[in-house]
């Protein structure tokens, strides 16, 4: 085996390993740890120093080591793991992510500078009593960690032995570096008598062994039956780790069993295999419409049942990339502990539906965006503590995150019970910069939205607007880039409110295909309510659903279309985000999966389209920009209700 | 034949080598002696014993619900006994 080949591995379980030590330091400082806790930490710690001493990253294993030593001594009782230590062993965290950072652009050593900062950070760990940490390194070295028992279990395919292989020469060739102990047979697959072959190796073998040497030498001496066994080594526990996994065998090996059950696969292979979903989807649209075409029932019938099965594949794929939020979320406690800090102010995450899954691409994009936002809120939200008194709210600011399914859509919030937006002065500053007229009566949401414009926020503002606003246009390009919307609600000294709403996948969509003239749009089903017959009386850009008001839009209008209109036309109810309206079309042709082709760059301007879909028959299809549609509708029809006169409507396509 | 069996008075006596080349014929050959009641193996005269001959007396001490005996052995079969941790010896001093 490789040892280079095991390097991505190393570096995704070191970062992982890194995150889990930030998530329980960052439970240290707001609650004083338990014994387990600190013990996580302290493994944690330890497998990072282990496996980068394999790989022979000493400048890591040197850092790794004092810290570990740190931790031993809290473990022994001879420190105590307050918030501030626990800050301390933070930034050692981001130190050893840098090491890492460097080791991976090819083990080039670090730099004067980056040591100095180590040794900055090691002499803040080490200002315990001295005499303990002698004390604790003398511990240290009376047992060293590579000294102890590996836990090896051995399996052999059955041809070995025919091979010419005797699985026992091994074990006995293992014996001459070290020591087997408490060997178990595996015979769980001995069969019965009559099947059983005596030229066949059935058996595995399952033992602890006790030696110095390092890895590759335990590897190397299976190295002539490299394709014919399985080979599971478990590095030496730390002493407390290994009798706690004695205490508890069964557990240990119930941790393995599910340690199997998830599989890393690089995000491309992925990224491929839905792009090929995407087309299979479009030739199977192809097919569909050959197989009626041809009338033969047959092949109707086998088309239905491939449709089927591609919808599942579908669903099933998309199902791949779908990640929970809360890894996410949970990187915001270390944002909130350290912008909290810098600033002076006591400040509390809480955070719900972190099990919330949405697309891997979405949720990497969106952590930017997201973190501008808490970072606004921390900054420019929540008020000092004194004014916080006097407006009798607890000393501690709060930030909430939440996450939830809505309409095919995920909403996430980013909440502050701070000062809130102070509405007067944006008005003043949006009328002072003409984009609103002096005499206009806004919404506060329309307002409030005006924040994100580009420019808003300039400098005389940040201060007048608590700030908010800077970068603001950045987020909001960031969210509608993701085919997302980005609102905003406050109430002045109350909170502030921002509501992120993003589709859940980027790539293929239910669709609902409707007609008009020749034309075939697109809607997302997932924003559809019902389909009903159009009816209205002429003139007139609204209609009574059920007894409410229901503003709806022509898709003939909206988009010029010159044919002429059907005899009988459908409103398609949509809605998004609490409100609907709905769309007026010639036909309804029914649901359809639709991959989704960005439009090209020339096109991002053209207002209610979002995308481009391939029809089955090769035809292009627009996917309406449902949000932009629907806000089209209301305004129409509140100019309307206004007697105003009717704004037209840009014609595209 | 690399090996040879005797049985006495409920003692299966192995003479030879307990290795992949003969693991088909000792198979049957034991199979048919622990199926007499035989169920004590005296490994004494065994040379090599590799996995096959190991599996051998793991599957003829399952077929006699882990009754088989070892009375006997070689210090090679005894050597990889104990490091196999296989408890089956009981040697009548």
């Amino acid at each position: 085996m490789n040892i280079d080949e095991a390097l991505p591995t190393f570096f995704a379980e070191s970062a992982e390993l890194l995150r889990e030590m930030e998530t329980d330091l960052l439970a240290c400082t707001s609650a004083a740890p338990s014994a387990d806790d600190v013990n996580r930490i302290f493994r944690g710690a330890h497998t990072l120093k282990g496996s980068a001493g394999l790989f022979g990253f000493e400048y890591i294993v040197a850092f790794v080591h004092e810290v570990e030593a740190c931790l031993d001594r809290v473990r022994l009782g001879k420190a105590v793991l307050d918030s501030q230590l626990a800050g301390v062993l933070l930034e050692c965290n981001d130190h050893v992510e840098k090491l890492l950072a460097l080791a991976s652009q090819g083990n080039t050593p670090p730099t004067e500078q980056m040591l100095a900062t180590g040794h900055g950070l090691l002499k803040s760990l080490g200002a315990e009593p001295k005499a303990a940490e002698v004390k604790a390194a003398g511990a240290e070295a009376a047992a060293p960690a590579t000294i102890g028992a590996w836990q090896v279990g051995l399996r052999f395919s059955p041809e070995v032995l025919v091979a010419g292989m005797d699985p026992l020469g091994f074990l006995r060739y293992l014996n001459t570096f070290g020591t087997i102990k408490d060997l178990t047979i595996v015979d769980d697959a001995l069969p019965s008598v009559a099947e059983f072959d005596a030229q066949k190796c059935y058996v595995g073998f399952k033992f602890a062994f006790e030696t110095d040497a390092p890895r590759e030498k335990i590897e190397g001496a299976f190295e002539f039956v490299r394709d014919d066994c399985t080979l599971e080594l478990t590095p030496p526990a730390p002493k407390a780790a290994a009798a706690a996994a004695a205490a508890a065998p069964g557990q240990q090996a119930a941790a393995t069993a599910s340690g199997n059950q998830t599989i890393r696969v690089d995000s491309q292979k992925l990224d491929g295999l839905i792009t090929r979903i995407g087309e299979l989807i479009t030739a199977v649209a192809g097919a569909n419409l050959v197989a009626r075409r041809s009338g033969s029932r047959d092949f109707e019938e086998c088309m239905a049942n491939v449709t089927g099965l591609v919808e599942e594949i579908r669903e099933g794929s998309l199902q791949l990339r779908m990640v929970k939020i809360g890894g996410t979320f949970s990187r915001f406690k270390r944002v909130v502990h350290d912008v909290s800090r810098e600033l002076g102010k006591e400040i509390e995450l809480q955070i719900s539906g972190e099990d919330t899954e949405l697309d891997k691409t979405v949720v990497e994009r969106i952590a930017d965006p997201l973190t501008h936002l808490v970072r606004n809120a921390i900054d420019h939200g929540i008020e000092a503590a004194d004014v916080r008194a006097s407006r009798g709210k607890s000393a501690i600011g709060a930030i909430k995150l939440n996450a939830y399914h809505d309409s095919g859509t995920i909403v996430i919030e980013v909440s502050d019970d701070g000062g809130g937006l102070k509405r007067d002065r944006i008005l003043a500053k949006a009328i002072e910069r003409g984009l609103i007229d002096a005499s206009a009566k806004p919404s506060d949401s329309d307002l409030f939205n005006l924040i994100f414009e580009p420019g808003f926020s300039t400098a005389e503002a940040v201060t007048n607007l608590s700030g908010r606003g800077v970068g603001m246009d950045v987020v909001k390009r960031n969210i509608t880039a993701l085919r997302g919307v980005v609102s905003m609600k406050s109430v002045e000294g109350a909170g502030t409110t921002v509501t992120v709403r993003l589709p859940l996948t980027l790539a293929i969509i239910n669709g609902f295909q409707v007609g008009v003239g020749s034309s075939i749009y697109v809607l997302p089903l997932d924003s559809i309510d019902e389909c009903v017959e159009f009816s209205a009386s002429e003139g007139h850009d609204f209609t009574s659903l059920r007894g409410e008001v229901l503003p709806f839009i022509h898709l003939r209008s909206l988009f010029a279309t010159q044919a002429a209109a059907a005899k009988r036309q459908s409103i398609v109810v949509v809605r998004h985000g609490g409100r609907r309206a709905g769309i007026v079309v010639d036909t309804l042709l029914g649901e359809f999966q639709t991959v989704i082709k960005p439009l090209a760059k020339m096109f991002t301007r053209v207002d209610c389209v979002s995308g481009s879909s391939i029809l089955g028959t090769g035809d292009v299809a627009l996917i309406l920009d449902v949000p932009a549609v629907l806000e089209r509708a209301i305004q129409r029809s509140q100019a309307a209700t206004n007697q105003q006169p009717d704004s037209g409507l840009a014609a595209v396509a | 034949m690399e090996f040879q069996i005797e049985s006495r008075a409920g003692t299966v006596s192995v003479c030879g080598d307990m290795t992949v080349y003969a693991a088909a014929e000792l198979k049957t050959a034991l199979l048919a002696e622990v199926a007499a009641g035989n169920t004590c193996l005296d490994l004494s005269q065994v040379q090599e014993f590799d996995t096959s001959g190991l599996q051998l007396v793991l599957l003829l001490n399952r077929e006699l619900q882990g009754a088989l005996k070892i009375v006997a052995c070689s210090p090679g079969v005894r050597a990889t006994l104990e490091l196999m941790n296989v408890k089956l010896l009981s040697e009548a001093a």
